[in-house]
């Protein structure tokens, strides 16, 4: 009977996490892949830890250097640069609670203003946007400020009347594109669906002779509820949260502009969760994630697929859909990875992380995904929540000297703490996490006498791991467990290195 | 790139890791399951591969389900 022996190697494992059905996908992908990044080759490894953003590594775990207080929400958050001068110079902001804080990179931060000077800590739609050498702060409901560079103090429009109340505001063409415009405490006439650009050369201006107000669709169900950055000389203003559209804005002056709607549906649930890259545009809206790339070239129908593996998410409601307001997303160049907060459903804090390998990922209709979830827990007992999200340049100022110069992804959270991510620790400041693989159910195999079916009993003697020994920390463990039929076998072992000697 | 020395390097990176564990099971399905929760660990998975042999071709049980 040797002939009906078989061995079904999947090796090298390329696939990504599928949650549709484990019985019906390919013995290559995941219906479980908890805290683990895609290596180029689609190598399933453990992601980075994080470090509180402090002095020194000695307080991990603490809350030593909390904004405001330990509840407080790190509501923006912002790597921005001075530079009037020959030499940049880095100025970290948040704003937390209801305070704007600025940090020199020694990892403390410092009060800008006073301690109820802008909006609220329940207000997460926070947004800090570079321009002119300020720093563009605004949530749509407190009335917006700009932080000088410069002189490192806040101003105030002094040219033509005031700043509308905005959401966020886009840096396109030396102006400010301002969205999300409310007329609730407002002393302007405006209109949710209209878009403000300032004169150009001054982002204080948003009344002279060179700046425009852009009507977008007027009346269509929604409001502009977000931008893209600038994108191949183009910008992108999105509309939702009802019906949801994607309005294309080209021209170069403010008299000239020429507004193309290039897709409707799949309406962003923020403008926070709109990611631009240099490549392509991707969003989170109430049924899915999105590329615009993808939903330009395969047209609108195809706009959630490149979702289509963890869709279940959103059809069983395994997210928090009420939460998806207050997600919040990134882009991580040098992990080639695009992600979301969101909150699961009976939680009540963004403490899952949707992570999307563009580089891997095949965008096209039915292709390849390589999707993972990061479940973030820094103390077992008080899991926080990310309310908002920076890519960062490690700073000069004193924080982790070793690591300088680097960028990272930076996490704001519910604690009035800020934690630096891809820190190579395999630890959230300084606690353990787990990571977890797991494989469809396997029922169908092939060997040399044929196929045995799913309806064919299989005897089950040995499972062979391949891995990459640990990588310049302390030795892995791993345990495995194989379920046959909901019977379980396990062992448990270390992910040595074997290695040889040559002589 | 560092040096190779003839006789005391070693060729860890370059080998293929694996390891083999013993199964017993008799079923139709399996699934697999990798998982590790210990601060500062690393864990990098490769692929798998798993043994098995055909049983008899005809069910002699009502299945429970």
């Amino acid at each position: 009977m040797t002939t009906r022996n078989g061995i079904l190697s999947v090796y090298p494992a390329l696939g990504g996490l599928d949650i549709s059905n484990p019985t019906i996908i390919d013995p290559g992908s995941l219906v479980t892949a908890d805290n683990i990044e895609y290596l180029s080759m689609g190598q399933r490894k453990k992601r980075l830890g994080m470090l509180q953003y402090s002095p020194t590594t000695s307080v991990q775990g603490t809350s030593t250097n909390v904004m405001v207080t330990s509840s407080s929400n790190v509501r923006g958050l912002k790597d921005t640069w001075d530079y009037t001068g020959s030499v940049p110079v880095q100025r970290l902001i948040a704003v937390t609670g209801a305070s704007i804080f600025r940090s020199t990179g020694d990892g403390k931060w410092t009060a800008v203003s006073g301690t109820s000077s802008f909006g609220s800590n329940a207000t997460l739609n926070c947004h800090i946007t570079q321009a002119d050498n300020k720093a563009i702060i605004s949530d749509g409901a407190a009335q917006p400020i700009a932080y000088d560079l410069a002189t490192t103090t806040l101003v105030s429009p002094t040219t033509g009347s005031i700043w509308p109340i905005f959401t966020g505001s886009v840096y396109h063409q030396e102006r400010a594109w301002l969205w999300g415009l409310t007329t609730v405490g407002s002393t302007w006439a405006v209109h949710p669906s209209n878009v403000v650009v300032t004169a150009a050369a001054n982002i204080l201006d948003s009344t002279g002779a060179d700046a425009v107000t852009l009507s977008i669709d007027r009346g269509d169900g929604d409001k502009v509820i977000g931008m893209s950055q600038p994108f191949y000389n183009n910008i992108y203003i999105f509309k939702g949260p009802n019906k949801g559209s994607v309005h294309q804005i080209s021209g170069q002056t403010s008299t000239s502009y020429v507004k193309t709607k290039i897709a409707t549906g799949a309406a962003a649930v923020n403008g926070r969760v709109v990611i631009s890259t240099p490549t392509d545009i991707y969003w989170l809206s109430d049924y899915g994630c999105h590329s615009l790339a993808t939903t330009i070239k395969f047209g609108d129908v195809d706009q959630a697929l490149i979702s289509l593996p963890i869709q279940n998410l959103w059809r069983k409601n395994l997210l928090s859909r009420s939460d998806l307001s207050n997600a919040v997303g990134f882009w991580n160049p040098h992990r080639n990875i695009v992600g979301w907060a969101v909150t699961p459903t009976s939680a009540t804090s963004r403490y899952w992380v949707l992570v999307y390998n563009y580089a891997l990922s095949d965008p096209s209709p039915g292709g390849r995904k390589f999707w993972s979830i990061w479940k973030f827990s820094r103390e077992t007992a008080a899991n926080f929540g990310i309310t908002s999200i920076a890519h960062i340049r490690n700073p000069s100022g004193g924080f982790l000297s070793a690591k300088v110069g680097e960028d990272h992804i930076y996490w704001g959270t519910d604690r009035g703490m800020v934690y630096m991510g891809d820190y190579a620790s395999f630890s959230d400041d300084g606690a353990q996490y787990p990571v977890t693989i797991t494989t469809p159910i396997m029922s169908k195999f092939q060997t040399a006498a044929g196929v045995i079916p799913q309806t064919q009993e299989k005897t089950f003697t040995g499972v062979v791991t391949f891995y990459n020994a640990s990588d310049g920390t302390a030795q892995g463990s791993c345990s495995m467990s194989v379920l046959v039929d909901g019977q379980n076998n396990s062992d448990a072992f270390l992910l040595a290195a074997p290695g040889d000697t040559l002589g | 790139m560092g040096v190779f020395t003839l006789d005391s390097s070693t060729l860890a990176v370059e080998s293929l890791t694996y390891r083999e564990s013993i199964i017993e099971g008799i079923g139709r399905s399996a699934q697999i399951t990798w998982a590790q929760n210990k601060a500062d660990q690393d864990f990098e998975h490769l692929g798998y591969a798993l043994r098995f042999a055909a049983t008899e071709p005809e069910a002699q049980d009502t299945s429970s389900a």
